[in-house]
């Protein structure tokens, strides 16, 4: 691989852009906005929104799985067969585990330690920045829901030089919190009902809805064939897969069909390790998959006094944006969805410590159970 | 570090700031120069930037008492105005009948903005946005992503399609 090349200038994407940087709005824009603003009335406050908790996974099976291009070279034949043993017997494991109802646990709680490697090579030089952040997700229908992500951890190794070109990408790795995001991923309109429940069925159909574009969230680039290039695109599948493995709503027969694809062909027919443009190499995840989640049953309803929580999409609509910055904490004591018990914060500990303990005490000033 | 093409208008940068002020008429007017442009590129029609940009600037006048930190305003209008104009974005027929009568209306009396409209002119609405983000209000990656609400790494894909994308047209219309 050659040297990273220093990035392209922009200058003529500016040029561009400067008419519209400085485009200005008519003054009967603004007359109409003054006029509308004096005219407008306060903000209405937001209902209170009922929430309901997530009940928690019970069967946790911890498998490393390494599905993706790394830093490693290429792996011949169908993948590493412990992981590929493990992933079967969880398979079987799955097929046997009940689903809640939609009304009983409208989230999949996960917990996930996301582990990335970048590197790059020049002459036979080397340089990695291997990157890890544990993070936590609450995902309900279509990707709604909240994450959130503590600090990550980096560290460097190999040519000193070369790492340079890492230099800012570790800052993208600090705590966050706010709704999923999955954004306009190759998934994000798929409703998982409709999915087959048989390994060559289920593969198949994800990759070529994902090859079509069958589910984006933009109507008109559905049926248009696009995606990454080449060996690029098994990688992503595979990824796209242990996403929705993870935290989408499966049946306990696709979910078994979708570990046996991992198990078995995780990234599909075509080269399995592409390096990417400026010689990066892809993510390898490792994710800790919570199979087949035996849900207590509904927990206390509870609702949040500042409103609006619970379901991402509603704040969005209500807040158009969400919490404005500088006003975290105030009416929001806690945006995740609740968990168990009446406060968020213990209910938080609680997932953390352990799915099944008891529900914590109550916390007046963040919740009101049963209300 | 690059320097923008434009000064980059902050709240506690160089530039009069009348974001700093809590006075309605100077937040509202400040987002709505932020909102329109953002929904401008990322719409690509004026009457629906129109639209969009106004709603913002209302919400931001309404929800002032909420911003404790004048010089996070801009990057409040970004993401309330970014969010605001991919759902628009979505509303597909609505967009089209606008995309129509603002082609009509281009027409009639075109501008130096219409070129860079034309060229982002099919692009997806994400990737617009991330180029409007970066190339006109100048954010970082990560202020990005907190708009789109997509990680930082997912910025820097639809900032590189949507380069490639931008400058294969450009290439074009220099031919």
């Amino acid at each position: 691989m050659t040297r990273l090349a220093p990035p392209a200038p922009d200058d003529d994407l500016r040029e561009l852009f400067a008419p519209l940087a400085a485009d200005e709005p008519p003054p009967s824009e603004l007359a109409r906005l003054r006029s509308r603003s004096a005219a407008r009335p306060g903000r209405r406050r937001l209902p209170r929104r009922t929430l309901a908790a997530v009940a928690a996974a019970t069967a946790a099976v911890a498998v490393g799985l390494a599905l993706l291009p790394g830093a490693s070279p290429p792996v011949p034949g169908p993948g590493p067969e412990p992981a590929a043993g493990v992933l079967r017997a969880a398979a079987a494991v799955a097929a046997d585990q009940p689903v809640p109802r939609v009304a009983d646990a409208p989230y999949r709680y996960t917990r996930t330690r996301d582990r990335l490697t970048y590197e790059v090579r020049d002459s036979g030089a080397v340089a990695r920045l291997t990157l890890e952040q544990p993070g936590e997700r609450w995902v309900g229908v279509k990707w709604s829901g909240r994450e959130a992500y503590g600090q990550g951890q980096s560290s460097t190794s190999g040519d000193r030089g070369l790492a340079r070109a890492f230099a800012g990408l570790e800052q993208s790795f600090g705590p966050r919190e706010g709704p999923v995001a999955y954004g306009d991923g190759p998934l994000a309109e798929l409703d998982p009902t409709t999915l087959p429940a048989t390994r060559d069925a289920i593969a198949a159909t994800l990759r070529e809805g994902m090859r079509t574009n069958r589910w984006s969230p933009y109507p008109e680039s559905r049926g248009q064939v696009t995606g990454p290039p080449g060996g690029e695109y098994g990688s992503y599948a595979a990824y796209s897969f242990v996403n929705l493995l993870v935290h989408a709503r499966l049946s306990p027969p696709q979910r078994a069909a979708l570990l046996d694809v991992l198990a078995s062909d995780p990234c599909g027919p075509g080269p399995r390790h592409g390096p990417r443009r400026r010689g990066a190499r892809g993510p390898r995840r490792r994710a800790r998959v919570h199979l087949g989640p035996v849900h207590r049953p509904a927990p206390p309803v509870a609702r949040l006094r500042s409103g609006h929580v619970g379901d991402p999409r509603v704040e969005d609509d209500a807040a158009a944006g969400g919490q404005p910055p500088g006003a975290e904490g105030r009416e929001r004591p806690s945006a995740r969805p609740r968990t168990d018990g009446p406060s968020a914060d213990g209910a938080r500990r609680g997932l953390r410590d352990d799915a099944r303990r008891a529900p914590v005490g109550p916390d007046a000033g963040t919740f009101r159970p049963g209300r | 570090l690059r320097s923008p093409a434009v000064p980059v208008l902050t709240a506690t940068g160089t530039v009069p700031a009348p974001a700093a002020s809590r006075d309605p008429g100077d937040l509202a007017g400040r987002a709505l120069v932020v909102a329109r442009r953002t929904a401008l590129g990322v719409l690509g029609d004026r009457e629906l930037a129109a639209d969009v940009a106004q709603e913002v600037a209302l919400q931001v006048v309404r929800r002032r008492a909420s911003l404790r930190d004048p010089a996070a305003l801009d990057a409040w209008v970004h993401r309330i105005a970014v969010r605001a104009a991919l759902r628009e974005a979505a509303r597909g027929r609505r967009r089209r009948e606008a995309e129509q009568a603002g082609a009509a209306a281009r027409d009639v009396a075109p501008e130096p903005v219409d070129r860079t409209l034309a060229v982002l002119d099919g692009l997806p609405p994400r990737q617009r946005a991330a180029l409007t983000l970066r190339y006109v209000h100048d954010l970082p990656d990560a202020e990005i992503a907190r708009a789109l609400r997509c990680r930082p790494a997912t910025v820097r894909s639809l900032l590189s399609r949507g380069r490639d994308a931008v400058r294969a047209r450009l290439d074009e219309d220099a031919r």
